[in-house]
């Protein structure tokens, strides 16, 4: 009796369903674009008292908006529980080796010596740190620039005559023949005559002065050895006694470094009118 | 820990600040570039790609106290860059249907070890039935938590356009997800959620 009682509520409720979807497909239409609608307001308890009303009537009797709502509701907390994801700590590791180098894991085979060695990779890892830092390039290049800038372009600069001299040499080329008298060869076609002496005549003016670069260089070099062997010597022990932290010795021998270096710029140039001063 | 601090440090070249930055941002990162890519060996390398765009641009970023929102954009454009040279290439493979109805059904997925709740997966499979920028709304707002102003300034629409497409994209996700978990009745984790 009691299955029977509920078997005919339902049917009731179906039949009252069905009647209400019937009439408002042929009035208003269905009312379930206007639920979805709201259906973001109602979660984010932004509706007004009214609306909220009669959009929760509708969702007691529409299964499909119900189960929207439904949806929307276990999406409301999970959406910012997604912010954040753990990509293992592999992923760490590729990011790191990616943008730097450092060794991470201090152990006794990767530890920083002392002494001159230990100086050395010291400098190693600085230089290394600045060139992977963001805009070294930039900076580089300015700097650069404002050296070429000394060094070539004010007043008294020690290689003022350089780009004069280069574009002097880059003008003047290989020593061509003025006048070119081409001439067909009858048999074949080819164009002959003086065009192979210009080839000729640019190779010989080449090698004449690549030779002479060349044995300036060496007789250049010979002059300085001296003075290279000395700056070299000065430098070694410079770098070794700031290793040992004897900085006073050190400066003197940056000092004395210093002078050699000066002394093979003087004997560098010492030859001709083509010298720095 | 102070994060101005720790930017400055980072755009000095303190490799430990930066280890520390990347620790701290990359749950984020690789949630943002998932969000957009929908899968996940290449979301992880795309992650990686915007980590190494950050680093090259750190000095760029000079207002610490707006650095997340800074990086947000930052991954935002990678992830662009990375979905328009995607589409101009053909796709390795289409998705088989199977897939889909393993992944509805919360089906075990050894792959996915990372990634262990059926409902999170669901969620990003539904996003990319949305349009575009209705993905990207949601990303943005619904996940990251973005400010709807910083929104409005990163996609260049008007802050009402935003606010009106955010409702109705969260609706097409409520939507896509009903249908993908087996219609208005539910699937199994509907009846989980009822």
């Amino acid at each position: 009796m009691t299955g029977q009682g509920g078997g005919n509520r339902n049917d009731d409720r179906e039949r009252n369903e069905r009647f209400v979807r019937d009439v408002l497909n042929r009035t208003s239409g269905s009312a379930c674009d206007r639920a979805c609608e709201q259906l973001s307001d109602l979660m984010d308890g932004s509706l007004a008292d009214m609306d909220r009303q009669l959009v929760q009537a509708h969702l007691e009797h529409c299964d499909p908006c119900r189960t929207l709502a439904v949806t929307l509701g276990w999406l409301e907390p999970l959406l910012p529980r997604m912010a954040e994801i753990d990509p293992g700590p592999a992923f760490t590791a590729r990011v790191l080796d990616r943008t730097t180098r450092r060794v991470r894991i201090e152990d006794p085979a990767t530890a920083v010596p002392g002494g001159a060695a230990g100086l050395m990779d010291r400098v190693g890892r600085w230089w290394e740190r600045q060139i992977l830092r963001p805009g070294f390039a930039a900076q580089m290049a300015y700097a650069a620039t404002v050296i070429l800038v000394l060094l070539t372009a004010v007043p008294g600069a020690p290689l003022k005559n350089a780009p004069g001299k280069a574009l002097e040499f880059v003008q003047a080329g290989p020593a061509v023949p003025q006048v070119i008298k081409p001439t067909m060869d009858k048999a074949t076609g080819w164009v002959g005559g003086q065009t192979s002496g210009v080839v000729t005549a640019a190779r010989t003016s080449v090698n004449e002065r690549w030779q002479k670069t060349e044995s300036s260089l060496d007789e250049r070099g010979g002059r300085t050895a001296t003075g290279r062997q000395e700056l070299q010597t000065h430098v070694k022990r410079m770098i070794s006694q700031a290793g040992d932290g004897k900085l006073g010795e050190a400066s003197y021998e940056f000092l004395a470094a210093l002078q050699a270096g000066r002394r093979i710029w003087n004997e560098w140039w010492n030859d001709n009118d083509d010298g720095p001063e | 820990m102070d994060q101005s601090e720790l930017l400055k440090r980072c755009q000095n070249g303190d490799e430990l600040a930066w280890e520390v930055l990347v620790r701290q941002h990359q749950g984020r990162i690789c949630s943002i570039a998932y969000g957009y890519v929908g899968e996940q060996d290449e979301a992880m390398d795309l992650a990686q790609d915007i980590f190494v765009r950050v680093f090259k641009s750190l000095h760029t970023c000079t207002d610490p106290e707006k650095f997340q929102s800074w990086l947000i954009r930052i991954s935002r454009n990678a992830c662009i860059d990375h979905l328009r040279r995607r589409k101009a290439r053909p796709p390795l493979r289409d998705i088989p249907a199977e897939e889909m109805v393993a992944l509805a059904s919360g089906g075990p997925n050894p792959e996915d070890e990372w990634y262990r709740s059926s409902r999170r997966k669901l969620v990003h499979r539904a996003l990319h039935r949305l349009s575009e920028i209705n993905r990207e709304i949601i990303v943005l707002k619904d996940i990251q938590g973005l400010p709807l102003e910083d929104i409005s300034g990163m996609l260049d629409l008007p802050l009402g356009t935003v606010k009106s497409r955010s409702s109705r994209a969260r609706i097409e996700l409520a939507k896509a997800i009903t249908e993908m978990d087996g219609g208005p009745h539910g699937g199994p984790l509907g009846a989980e959620a009822v």
